[in-house]
């Protein structure tokens, strides 16, 4: 069960012109977290503005979790003057977890800040030894400090990154990787099934039949994002159309099947 | 102080009926999901009201449904639910259960009078589990010309009549704050024998991407909720307990204590709260503690304080 909590911010250091990261001692969401699901975070103080925010959890420890955001509009702005031992109403863990199978071979496919949940489950899979690759696509160069904090996290024998102008590994979007991709998983893996997980722009995750013809993954799992009010399946603001019927990303996601959604829709 | 005692003293009458608390939880907030419901229950809350019910399942609006807005949001959800035999089949028994004290309160939709009567026959079957029933009329009337039923007396006569004669139990109206003369159509209410009128639904609004220079919404206009519209809504509370005896909740925009008691003060004998519990999920006891307090520094009963503004 979720739960809300005041959590103090450890650290809100900027690493790029515009991403974030920021470290939030929390500890009931912390010890209870897993890849994949969401906090819903107040961005400031007071009723203005009203809602709190979703964002991923891309790093957690046993009282701290950590968040990668993008600034963006009015809340992502007002996150990102905050100041160490400022407190914040966080509400968590929120949604489903990423779930590949035990002995499949995880491709992880990230588009931007999409990478944040992708880096959990991806930390998960390295202390369990199950075999992962992650591809991630990103804009250009100016994405160079996440780059870097990414590569801390991750060895670079796991990743490969596109951007879209070359000045960061290869030329264009995240598919320009499928090929290589292909063949460490054949060089390396060639008996294992192979399960995708994906999080990113929607215009990335309605291109993953590129990777489902390349690789006739057993599985693709894609995780949403949609505007929600609450985050605990309340207000219905993020519902989306599914092959079984209206879900809620927020709380029947925000990871789904891809084959179960429909694209057309969103 | 009258003879209240510290556990009765947040207790409030509306009708035939006493809830524990003048806290309510608005329509449209919580999910049918009894573990939530538990959680507000214990938090004191006077009562829960479902989702927006209809006869049939409504799939609700495609689109963008939520948009923040300064000190609030707009919302066009469109009554996305599973449909009132889906909901009394499915839901109500573990509702019920997880509601303990607080009121189970049934949100039903108005859309025509056939399928108000097909509900409340449904609904009756079930009636030992729901305490209230508050009939929504902010829907438009498709068979009067698609305007809303809660802005046109007659239409609010009609229903609330139809209403009244198939349900027996304790029957609140949610007004909308759209209608011209809202005075005028409480005191229908009033005489159509509803037991309470809830002052009241979300207000129009609207939002307008410039880039894409159309409406964000694609039913243009919204509800909008939050601090935003309180006090709009309060002022409706003191205009409509002016107009009719029978008992007045407040609802829109109450973030705090001091907003319930503002309600309570300008003639509500209970609240519903709403959109704050996207942002407080603690909200219901966070203002019931606030209301305790006032009551004990002030010296007076919660019944003393109703209406006390107008008083003065």
């Amino acid at each position: 069960m979720f739960k809300e909590e005041d959590a103090v911010i450890i650290e809100n250091k900027k690493l790029t012109s515009d991403v974030f990261k920021l470290k939030l001692k929390a500890f009931y969401v912390a010890s209870n977290i897993q890849a994949g699901q969401f906090v819903m975070l107040n961005c400031g103080f007071g009723n203005d503005p009203f809602l709190k925010r979703p964002f991923s959890v891309a790093i957690k420890d046993e009282s701290n979790i950590t968040i990668l955001y993008k600034k963006v509009k009015k809340g992502t702005t007002i996150l990102s003057m905050l100041k160490e031992r400022d407190i914040l109403s966080i509400t968590g863990p929120l949604g489903k977890p990423f779930k590949t199978s035990k002995g499949a071979f995880s491709l992880l496919v990230a588009g931007g800040i999409g990478i944040a949940p992708l880096l959990f489950y991806a930390q998960n899979l390295l202390k369990a030894k199950s075999p992962f690759y992650l591809i991630w696509g990103i804009k250009d160069k100016s994405w160079e400090g996440l780059v870097n904090f990414i590569k801390t996290v991750i060895p670079k024998e796991y990743m490969s990154i596109a951007s879209e102008d070359g000045s960061i590994g290869h030329k264009g979007n995240v598919y320009v990787l499928t090929n290589s991709v292909k063949n460490i998983i054949s060089n390396s893996f060639p008996q294992k099934t192979i399960e995708v997980v994906a999080c990113g722009p929607l215009p990335m995750l309605k291109e993953l039949n590129i990777l489902k013809k390349a690789l006739n993954p057993l599985k693709i799992y894609v995780s949403l994002e949609k505007r929600m009010a609450c985050g605990w399946g309340g207000c219905c603001g993020c519902s989306i159309k599914t092959k079984s019927g209206i879900k809620r990303v927020c709380k029947d996601g925000p990871v789904f099947e891809y084959e179960e959604v429909i694209w057309d829709e969103l | 102080m009258s003879c209240s005692s510290k556990n009765t003293l947040l207790e409030t009458k509306i009708g035939s009926l006493t809830l524990p608390s003048p806290v309510i939880v608005a329509s449209g907030i919580l999910p049918h999901d009894e573990h939530m419901w538990k959680k507000i229950q214990n938090d004191g809350a006077g009562g829960i009201c479902t989702k927006g019910l209809t006869l049939n399942k409504k799939d609700g609006n495609s689109g963008t449904r939520i948009y923040e807005t300064y000190c609030g949001l707009l919302n066009s959800i469109g009554l996305e639910n599973p449909g009132i035999k889906t909901f009394l089949d499915t839901y109500i028994k573990d509702l019920h259960q997880a509601k303990g004290k607080s009121k189970l309160i049934l949100n039903l939709a108005v859309e025509t009078l056939s399928e108000l009567e097909k509900s409340l026959k449904l609904i009756n079957k079930k009636k030992d589990y729901i305490d209230v029933v508050e009939l929504n009329i902010s829907c438009p009337n498709v068979d009067g010309g698609g305007m809303l039923w809660g802005e046109n007396p007659k239409a609010t006569k009609k229903a609330v009549s139809c209403a009244r004669s198939l349900w027996e139990k304790s029957l609140w109206v949610k007004l909308t704050p759209q209608a011209k003369d809202i005075k005028e159509i409480a005191v229908i209410c009033e005489e159509e024998k509803a037991d309470a009128v809830v002052v009241a639904n979300t207000y129009l609004g609207m939002a307008i991407d410039i880039n894409a220079k159309k409406p964000v919404f694609k039913r243009k206009f919204a509800g909008l909720s939050g601090p935003a519209i309180f006090p709009m809504a309060l002022h409706l509370v003191w205009k409509v307990s002016e107009a009719v005896n029978i008992p007045v909740i407040g609802c829109g925009g109450i973030t705090q204590p001091e907003d319930a008691i503002a309600m309570m003060l300008a003639g509500a004998t209970a609240v519903e709260i709403g959109s704050i519990l996207f942002k407080n999920l603690n909200s219901v006891k966070d203002i019931n503690n606030g209301i305790k307090n006032y009551l004990l520094k002030h010296n007076y009963s919660l019944k003393e304080i109703i209406g006390i503004a107008k008083r003065g």
